[in-house]
């Protein structure tokens, strides 16, 4: 037995080195940092290497090492040595690494993840060097770190495939290191014994392999676990992470926005000079890709309903109106698909999209008229996931097409709220006519209000400008000519008085301003003119890519605008109030509607229509190889691999049971244990240390409760006749043939 | 009705088990995790971060899936043993000894990655104690070697593993339960079963220490006074005969009985009369001794008991003993010595041995001296008055052991530490006839 545990302990040398060498590979393919890994990587293998050789077991096991540092004194001081060393060592790290990353463009997180990665390598690396034999048990916990960082910083992409590719992986490293350094410091700190590590010959414990066998069934249970936990993660995810971030939006951005973390993700639009900061926050960089046929232009992510404390915010995030009835119509709603559209993505694209319909359900008159199928022209968005959840599409989406299975969507018309895997592409059908929609008095009365403070300034603009204005749309033109001809457009930092509110200050002193100030203005006037509004936050999609294939959204596309209710024609319309700037969507002028159903499944008819069977191994096989050989071997091969390894435990254990005890012991316990059960039923249980003579007569003296073929005595003469076969060392007749 | 009630029972039970369910899981949780499922915990709780969109949704699954399905595991695997302990009947006092433990596996499922030792929850080294030994340190009462190792344990089969314990006072000691924990798979958690043994062992009086040797020597020359004196002038006398064995002389062959009952008979003698010594320890304290030194007043005596046996018997010479904690008529006392070699039974009385006061024993000492009528006895006390009947005896020679003025006891905190120990004190030893 102890032979393999003597076995071990060199063993978790070399398997616990090279799990950090594999560690150091893979930091320095994240990193790009071979040429501090590789060198560093040789010496400590030499550094382990002496160890090994020339250190007796005794004093480089965590045991034994405790022991020498016999007084408290001295294991304090040890400790506090090697505090002091891997703080010097995290250093000498950062020097480096700064020094590595002096190109200006130099993203700081990344950098800071750089150097974590390669201070807890180092530790790990340090720790084998302290106790070669035995490795620590707080290498998993750094090893750990090395993961997550690597993982955060980008050594593994999000895709599902990479995702539990990178899982498989951590779990078969993790368990043996787990294994390794726990089984080798279990035997250390019991019997540290200087033949255990010398290398010398050991004999292998063939009874251990049922341990192996399984350990691997458990492995294999483990891997087919993660595997499935990280595709219902990936389902899941979206949801979940869009209705915690809805619950704490408003919160979360008025603080991030000031950071340089808030900064880089999508414009929101809560707090007061969150867009005018995405806007100035790397102007160039892409926010979205579109691909459409015609501009896309105004693309909406957020919609706000009230405007309090220099903030806009959604009604479901406050208190107040969640317990009032007429906020119902507010809140966000699930929808589920049950078809898979196969809409032709122009981008690329993985997965295949599901359909939703998330136009606005129409009134009773309405539903039983015939209405002819409005023209859909389709906007095809490429999101940047790791800038946030934020899905951006056109005013008159009628249909959304995206990877998920449920879509949550905002109470503000088509916002779509949760729900979509932005590592794909979501497709927007965008209507020509532009969808009816009711508001309840309450909601009519939230997108009437309006600050008290605000309401006298804006009173006296709206008695000025709205002289004759009855309809909505008057009104807001009206309004959009105000700004455009009394105020100019600028991006710089408004200064003014202490205490005074910002809206109320632009309207006195009309200083130049951005959309946020333009947009909350006129959606102020619009509220007190009696004209239901709603602040947006989006992108202006209007620029074509170099090579035309697609529309570009800068950052310096941010924007923000306003949309208002017309209660004649019940629609909501846009309302473009900065100066410069005029409202855009996709046109359908001289074009004829494209029918998303007919042309794609016209598509893929067409498709299949072109393809052999051969055509279709081809499209298999290439689809199998743009995924991660890893997970896709063992996708195929998981079921098989644990039927393998129970049938080798079961083969193995029926050897060993047939090997161990003679066969007529076997059979006879088979007997005997069917004869008790049968017995067990009428309430007689054989007692353990009874003998089958005893127990004869305890069953010829009882009477049976049940009803049973045999009688009592028939089952007491078989006992004993069992008893006396057993003696003998023969084979016993089974009951029946007895009987 | 009686259904009903049982039922009742049964479903309040059952709702109580429900109610306590999650809180048992917590801490049967907390109770078998690792460093590795720390690790894990931790981890899981980083990844969390997937929620806003760090890309650790590979990393989490893994965690998770590890977690559950180990902690699942380990569950499945608890080791159900039948636990059998082989040992010494007598060991003295802080000297450690080995002990066999036989472990048979119960379930049908292997038991793997164990670690089998005692439940001590002091589980200190052997060479700490050793060191506290000799600097007179408090001393943990029981003392055992770390848990061994054990890669696995077949179904129905059986392993032994042995490990060392050590006393550090005299008594009739229960053995610890044997702890076995499992951590398979892979050292992720680890589940803890204790077994009862249901044994006893009997820690004899710790051996005197070098540091008294001299004084031991004196108390042997004492016994040398003693023993020449009972041996002089007697014979041996025929005590019976019995069935032929191996090795017996051919003298003692007795031909009239063979022939009579057709099988060997060998004659018996023995010199009862002239080899045999009263051993008379009085466990009793003085009334003016101060509770705290009352213990190492009566260890003291009882280990210059301990060390007299070994003596006497290697000399050939048969030994009764009185202990004067145990009742003269009880039938103790009439447990002699047969095999001369044998001084187990003997040490073991000691090990049981208790203080008494003072008057019970003065009794009883009167009681054991008309017993003794004029067989050479030694009595071994700490006392410094004791029955004029002793003093009156010319074949009694009394022993003192304990503590004289001269020599203060220790300082109070070392003398009973923490588990009670005790600290070795020089002896002293003043021998009155």
């Amino acid at each position: 037995m102890q032979s393999w545990i003597l076995s071990l302990a060199p063993a978790a040398t070399w398997i616990i080195a090279v799990i950090i060498g594999c560690e150091a590979i893979w930091i320095a393919q994240t990193f790009n940092s071979s040429s501090l890994l590789l060198p560093l990587g040789l010496l400590f293998s030499i550094a382990v290497a002496l160890r090994v050789w020339f250190t007796s077991p005794e004093a480089s096991s965590i045991k034994q090492t405790t022991q020498v540092a016999s007084s408290r004194g001295k294991l304090l001081g040890s400790w506090l040595m090697m505090l002091v060393s891997a703080t010097a060592l995290a250093g000498v790290i950062s020097i480096e690494r700064v020094a590595s990353n002096t190109d200006s463009s130099v993203n700081y997180l990344s950098l800071v993840a750089d150097i974590i990665a390669h201070t807890a390598w180092l530790c790990t690396a340090l720790m084998l060097i302290a106790w070669p034999r035995t490795g620590h048990p707080m290498m998993l916990p750094m090893g750990v770190v090395v993961g997550l960082v690597t993982i955060a910083a980008g050594g593994v992409s999000q895709t599902l495939n990479s995702q539990t590719a990178a899982a498989i992986a951590f779990c078969i490293v993790f368990v043996t290191g787990s294994q390794t350094v726990g089984a080798a410091h279990a035997w250390f700190s019991a019997t540290p014994h200087s033949e255990a590590t010398r290398g010398g010959a050991r004999k292998r414990d063939s009874t251990l392999g049922l341990k192996w066998l399984m350990s691997l069934l458990v492995l294999s249970v483990i891997l087919t676990v993660t595997s499935t936990l990280a595709t219902a993660t990936q389902e899941v995810l979206p949801n979940v992470q869009s209705f915690l971030q809805r619950g704490l939006k408003d919160t979360l951005q008025s603080v991030a926005v000031r950071s340089p973390i808030g900064s880089g993700l999508y414009v929101d639009g809560s707090a007061f000079g969150s867009v005018r900061a995405n806007v100035l926050n790397d102007p160039q960089g892409v926010a979205l890709r579109v691909y459409a046929d015609s501009t896309p232009g105004y693309l909406r992510g957020s919609v706000f309903d009230l405007f309090t404390d220099q903030r806009w915010m959604t009604i479901e995030t406050i208190e107040q109106y969640q317990q009032t009835r007429f906020a119902s119509d507010a809140y966000s709603r699930s929808i589920k698909s049950s078809e898979v559209r196969v809409t032709q993505t122009k981008g690329p694209s993985t997965k295949k999209l599901r359909h939703f319909d998330v136009s606005l359900k129409p009134s009773v008159g309405e539903a039983n008229s015939v209405i002819e199928a409005p023209q859909i022209q389709t906007v095809e968005v490429h999101n940047d996931p790791s800038r946030g959840s934020l899905v951006f599409t056109p005013l008159s989406a009628a249909w959304i097409e995206a990877s998920t299975r449920t879509l949550q969507l905002s109470g503000h018309s088509h916002v779509i709220a949760a729900g979509i895997d932005l590592e794909q592409p979501y497709i927007a059908g965008a209507s020509q006519r532009q969808e009816k929609d009711t508001i309840s008095e309450g909601m009519r009365k939230v997108l009437l209000a309006v600050p008290s403070n605000i309401a006298v300034v804006a009173d006296s603009i709206i008695e000025a400008e709205l002289g004759g204005a009855t309809s909505a749309q008057q009104k807001a033109d009206r309004i959009r000519d105000y700004f455009q001809q009394n105020f100019t457009y600028s991006l710089d930092r408004v200064t003014r008085p202490r205490l005074s509110d910002p809206i109320v200050h632009f309207f006195q002193s009309k200083h130049p301003a951005h959309c946020e100030y333009f947009a909350t203005a006129a959606a102020m006037l619009l509220r007190r003119a009696n004209v239901p509004t709603r602040y947006v936050t989006g992108y202006v999609a209007d620029e074509e890519s170099d090579e035309d294939e697609y529309w570009i959204a800068r950052n310096s596309d941010a924007h923000a605008w306003v949309e208002a209710y017309d209660d004649i024609s019940q629609t909501w319309f846009p309302v473009e109030s900065t100066p410069g700037r005029s409202y855009q969507t996709v046109t359908f002028a001289g074009q004829v509607g494209e029918s998303v159903n007919g042309s794609s499944n016209e598509d893929v008819s067409m498709s299949r229509q072109g393809r052999s069977l051969l055509g279709h191994l081809v499209a298999w096989w290439a689809v199998l190889r743009s995924n991660d050989p890893l997970i896709t071997a063992y996708r195929y091969l998981q079921l098989p691999l644990l039927v393998v390894l129970c049938t080798l435990i079961w083969l193995r254990r029926r050897a060993i049971h047939h090997t161990v005890f003679d066969p007529i012991d076997v059979q006879s316990h088979k007997l005997l244990a069917k004869a008790d059960r049968r017995l067990r039923k009428q309430g007689l249980v054989r007692a353990p240390r009874e003998t089958l003579h005893q127990f004869a007569d305890r069953i010829e003296a009882s009477a049976f409760k049940k009803q049973e073929k045999a009688a009592p005595g028939a089952f007491a003469s078989w006992y004993r006749s069992y008893g006396n076969a057993r003696y003998q060392g023969q084979l016993p007749t089974p009951f029946e043939i007895a009987s | 009705m009686w259904l009903s009630r049982l039922r009742r029972k049964r479903l309040s039970t059952f709702a109580v088990n429900v109610v306590l369910f999650p809180f048992r899981l917590w801490m049967h949780l907390r109770r078998s995790m690792t460093t590795t499922s720390v690790t894990l915990l931790l981890m899981i709780i980083v990844t969390l971060n997937i929620v806003w969109g760090y890309p650790w949704v590979g990393l989490f699954a893994a965690c998770v899936a590890i977690s559950i399905v180990g902690a699942i595991t380990n569950r499945v695997f608890t080791p159900s043993m039948r636990v059998d302990v082989k040992l010494p009947l007598s060991v003295p006092a802080t000297q450690p000894f080995i002990v066999q433990i036989h472990l048979t596996n119960k379930r049908r499922l292997p038991a793997m990655d164990l670690r089998v030792g005692f439940n001590i929850v002091t589980n200190r080294r052997f060479d700490e104690f050793e060191s506290r030994l000799n600097t007179g340190a408090p001393l943990p009462s029981v003392v055992t070697q770390p848990p061994k190792p054990l890669s696995l344990v077949r179904s129905r089969s059986h392993e032994s593993v042995s490990t060392s314990l050590c006393f550090a006072h005299r008594g009739i000691h229960t053995v610890p339960r044997v702890i076995v924990d499992s951590s398979f798979p892979f050292h992720l958690f680890r589940i803890v079963r204790r077994f009862k043994t249901g044994t006893q062992i009997a820690i004899t009086p710790a051996p005197l220490s070098l540091a008294q040797a001299s004084l031991a020597q004196t108390m042997m020359k004492s016994i040398d006074e003693l023993t020449p004196r009972a041996s002089a002038g007697d014979s041996l006398e025929y005590t019976g005969s019995r069935e032929y064995q191996d090795g017996v002389q051919v003298r003692r062959w007795d031909f009239g009985s063979w022939a009579r009952l057709g099988k060997p008979i060998v004659r018996e003698y023995q010199a009862s009369a002239l080899q045999t010594v009263w051993l008379i320890v009085d466990t009793a304290i003085e009334a003016s001794v101060p509770d705290l030194d009352a213990i190492e007043h009566v260890e003291r005596v009882l280990s210059c008991a301990a060390a007299v046996i070994p003596e006497w018997l290697e000399r050939k010479i048969r030994l009764r003993m009185y202990i004067t904690s145990e009742s003269p008529h009880d039938g103790k006392n009439e447990h002699v010595s047969n095999s001369v070699v044998d001084s187990e039974p003997l040490q073991i009385r000691l090990a049981a041995a208790s203080a008494i006061d003072h008057i019970t024993a003065d009794e009883r000492l009167r009681q054991m001296i008309d017993c003794v009528a004029n067989k050479p006895t030694l009595v071994l006390t700490s006392r410094r008055q004791l029955p004029e009947a002793i003093s009156r005896s010319p074949q009694c020679k009394v022993v003192f052991c304990g503590v004289t003025d001269s020599q203060p006891t220790s300082p109070k905190r070392s003398k009973v530490g923490r588990a009670g120990a005790l600290v070795p004190v020089p002896l002293v030893l003043e021998a009155k006839t």
